[in-house]
């Protein structure tokens, strides 16, 4: 089965797709994708409920920069800077958690969110990072993607 | 007729797409006023004539839920007419924030039709009185 058919893949689909306006085309998870001489980005949120966990999102600047042009409707020859950047990150993965959740587990259950934070991650994290949890990923405009969740209570 | 918003979320890049929305409409704008949360937002409301108020709900400081009963509980401020703008799924919730007495709730990702169609129809009822 394609991880795109789970409820973090069909969420992440439509928000890349719809929310991010983005080309994107499911590929199997593994660090490979990425271009590991580059930073990488990992954006989450934790959520609190019946069932408790974190979201999160590892990326690099090309993804970024993509999501923050068609959010913004710049040019692709112009860089936005870099707070926008990582602030388009955050929304996303703030929507992907909200969108996430309520497919997943449906609109009678209450979660409490935390605010999504960005942080820089060590290439050599990238295999642990995507280790154990259930995972999708994209190119999304030719730019790689991972979309992670983990459960902290069952 | 043009119009004094107030965009209150904490994500700038949300308060800068509503403005690019809002420039490729047919509505007027006078002034948009921005706040990064709640508490930031009703000082502003205290300050400004605000025509609506554009909320999100999962903020830091003060959430859009609080900065709703805040604004209720304010003789001056209580009739100031809200949309909401989040992530939120909870029906539980989107039931106080009716019973809170917002105008409309749209889901993110809101399209940009959506959010012209609901601000045109609860900016259509709004009135300086």
């Amino acid at each position: 089965m394609s991880n795109a058919d789970t409820p973090l893949g069909r969420v992440s689909t439509k928000i890349l797709e719809d929310w991010a306006m983005m080309f994107v085309e499911e590929v199997e998870p593994r660090s490979e994708i990425f271009d590991l001489s580059k930073p990488f980005y990992f954006g989450s949120v934790d959520f609190k409920g019946t069932f408790s966990g974190i979201l999160g999102v590892i990326f690099q600047d090309a993804f970024l920069k993509a999501v923050a042009i068609n959010l913004l409707g710049m040019d692709g020859d112009v860089e936005p800077s870099k707070a926008d950047k990582l602030d388009a990150a955050a929304e996303m993965v703030n929507i992907l958690t909200g969108n996430f959740l309520t497919e997943a587990y449906g609109a009678d259950e209450v979660f409490d969110v935390v605010a999504p934070r960005v942080v820089e991650l060590r290439s050599n994290t990238i295999t642990e990072a995507i280790k154990g949890k259930q995972v999708v990923c994209f190119m999304a405009d030719d730019a790689p993607v991972a979309i992670t969740m983990a459960l902290t209570t069952p | 007729m043009a119009y004094n918003l107030l965009l209150v979320d904490d994500s700038s890049i949300v308060r800068k797409v509503l403005i690019r929305t809002f420039g490729m409409t047919d509505i007027k704008v006078n002034n948009f006023f921005e706040a990064a949360n709640g508490k930031v937002g009703l000082e502003t409301l205290r300050k400004e004539w605000i025509d609506l108020v554009i909320l999100d709900i999962n903020m830091p400081v003060m959430n859009g839920m609080e900065f709703m009963e805040a604004l209720r509980a304010d003789p001056d401020l209580k009739d100031t007419p809200v949309v909401v703008i989040s992530t939120e799924g909870s029906e539980d919730r989107r039931k106080r924030l009716e019973e809170l007495g917002i105008r409309a709730y749209l889901r993110k990702p809101a399209t940009p039709e959506d959010l012209v169609a609901t601000l045109t129809t609860v900016l259509g009822g709004i009135s300086h009185e």
